[in-house]
């Protein structure tokens, strides 16, 4: 019984002796091998079609298919996705990424019927030159008109693997099923579309731009941003987005804990929650559905909110109308601009500040006001009524207030 | 003749013949006896039952306290592994959260305030993706930034509950109104 337990045990440093000599042959032999291979690549893929005035382009952003057998850690920085095959888990930057994937769409624009995608791929590793042979577009006009675009070409997913039990393997694999080793793979893509073109884009942590554009634009982004340049119209949802725009004449905004700053609109809707709207100069805005978002308002000429909670605005010069019902908000409105026609509110438990400065002339109109405080017209010649007008009420707009435990300062210096 | 001389023997002896009647003290003594088992029967059975539900309710203590332990563990875990745990996030949104817990609203403004409570449950939603999220692909830095983001969004809108609360209890003290309350389902 001894004899059979040392016997077992010399077996057992013998192939582990074994296994270590063989592990160290690999590691020498292979160490050279892959120093040659280990030639980095690169390549432009371009291709322009010809398309319909109004073509729709569709973009599914930058996402991306990953399978992974062993360990794995992700990095964002720039826009730019690293994917290792080493836990960086405590910040190391500096272990080589396999996987560099840009998570930046830019749509440029320009005035011809022509839809031109430039994705360039650098690569390196055993198989770096059969890939890029194999990679291509599949750039198509339907039927109906649109244009899906992939921002990974015939990509379908990235592979590791790697630990104990398993060969360290880094591949890229294609629609077709064909799969290529690399040690390192980088892709970045720009896409020109007509300025009439429709563009839908869906995105997940991806970071749309968008040049002036007369066709529709729709959006629906998850994380991630749009920044977009002179829009005719917008219609999108987003949640956890930065979203920029420079102008836009119609637009539709769906925000759930997102920031939207417009610097010029024409006919603006908003609807959403926990989302912070800023925008420079607006005609007309109208606020169907909020509840705790916060406004910034630099000029605006007509503004509508009247389903309104928790939610609160500042604005700074009004130029025509303003009707709101809010619940549990503020409104401070710096300067009401001469020549408005009606500022009309209902509110409940608000604050409501009203810049009357710039006004010669308007009168005010308070019915159904409970519980309420009004300051700063002692000097206006209300004498302590809630009800008059200032200078000769032909001449000027109205101020209706309805509220409820509300505090309404005039600020009429 | 013979029947009426027994008749008279009985007669005569009637009283040695029945039976002695139970002295009430005997009879006080034996219902005490019966009594005081009977109590005693069923304050084991109380105690028996009393042992068991004491038994459940450490255990239902300690496997609660144990769960609430490995969660908030957990939440410090995360912030330890982004780098957050100087803020003291997981602190600051219990202290916020019980004192909302005893605050009171007009029960006219519950459904009001539900919109508040459903964007705490949103908030946290979107906490429980970026942990599925880092789970599914590994550690990723962005997320750390979402951490941030979750942690001082609902700290915020804590807050927000809290003052708005607040500006409906003052305005009932101002106008001395009085509407019946009721409490928030956090």
């Amino acid at each position: 019984m001894r004899l059979n337990i040392k016997s077992k045990a010399k077996n057992r440093d013998l192939a582990y002796s074994f296994n270590l000599c063989l592990v160290i042959c690999i590691v020498c032999f292979s160490a050279p091998l892959q120093s040659i291979e280990a030639q980095e690549l690169t390549k432009i893929y371009e291709q322009t079609l010809d398309v319909s005035e109004n073509v729709i382009v569709h973009s599914k952003g930058t996402d991306f298919g990953l399978e992974c057998h062993g360990t794995v850690s992700m990095r964002t920085d720039n826009e730019i996705t690293h994917i290792s095959d080493v836990i960086t888990h405590y910040l190391d930057k500096t272990v080589t990424p396999r996987f560099i994937i840009s998570r930046r769409a830019e749509f440029k624009t320009h005035d011809k019927n022509q839809v031109t995608y430039k994705t360039t791929v650098n690569v390196e590793g055993p198989d770096a030159q059969a890939l890029l042979d194999n990679m291509k577009f599949c750039l198509r006009e339907s039927a109906t008109g649109t244009i899906t675009t992939s921002h990974l070409l015939n990509i379908r997913k990235f592979y590791i693997t790697n630990g104990w039990l398993r060969i360290d393997r880094n591949a890229v694999v294609l629609n077709n099923g064909t799969s290529y080793d690399i040690t390192r793979f980088e892709i970045a893509t720009e896409y020109i579309i007509p300025e009439s073109a429709n563009l839908i884009l869906e995105g997940d942590a991806t970071h749309f731009e968008v040049g002036n554009l007369t066709g529709k634009l729709s959006a629906f982004l998850d994380y991630g941003s749009l920044k977009c340049k002179n829009m005719n119209e917008i219609e999108m949802t987003f949640k956890e987005a930065d979203v920029n725009i420079k102008s836009v004449k119609t637009g539709i905004f769906k925000s759930h804990k997102s920031k939207l700053v417009i610097q010029s609109g024409n006919r603006i809707t908003t609807e959403g929650y926990l989302s912070k709207i800023n925008i420079t100069d607006v005609d007309s805005l109208k606020v169907t559905n909020t509840s705790n978002d916060k406004f910034y308002i630099g000029e605006v000429q007509h503004i509508k909110a009247l389903s309104s909670f928790f939610t609160n605005y500042e604005i700074g010069k009004l130029h025509k109308s303003l009707k709101m019902n809010l619940i549990n908000g503020d409104l401070s409105v710096k300067e009401i601009q001469a020549g408005f026609d009606k500022v009309q509110l209902k509110n409940e438990v608000s604050t409501i500040r009203l810049g009357v400065e710039k006004l010669e002339n308007y009168s005010l109109i308070s019915s159904n006001v409970n519980k309420t405080e009004f300051e700063g017209l002692e000097g206006t010649g209300f004498k302590g009524s809630q009800n008059g007008s200032k200078g000769d009420p032909q001449l000027g707009g109205k101020i209706i207030l309805s509220c409820e435990n509300c505090k309404v300062i005039f600020e009429d210096w | 003749m013979r029947m009426n001389e027994f008749e008279k023997y009985i007669r005569e002896n009637k009283r040695k013949l029945d039976l002695p009647e139970v002295s009430p003290k005997v009879f006080l003594e034996i219902e005490n006896k019966i009594l005081q088992k009977q109590q005693k029967r069923s304050r084991l059975f109380i105690r028996r039952w009393a042992a068991v539900a004491a038994v459940l309710l450490v255990a239902f203590l300690t496997i609660g306290g144990l769960y609430w332990q490995s969660v908030q563990d957990y939440d410090a875990l995360v912030l330890e592994k982004y780098g957050l745990e100087e803020y003291n996030f997981a602190q600051q949104v219990e202290q916020k959260k019980q004192v909302l817990a005893s605050a009171k609203i007009p029960k006219s403004r519950v459904k009001d305030f539900n919109i508040l409570l459903q964007q705490l449950e949103f908030l946290d939603e979107q906490y429980h993706d970026y942990l599925e999220y880092t789970e599914k692909n590994g550690y990723q830095e962005f997320i750390g930034n979402q951490i941030l983001n979750y942690y001082k969004s609902k700290i915020e809108l804590l807050e927000k509950i809290q003052s708005e609360i607040e500006k409906i209890e003052d305005y009932e003290i101002k106008y001395k109104v009085k509407s019946e309350k009721s409490g928030l389902s956090l």
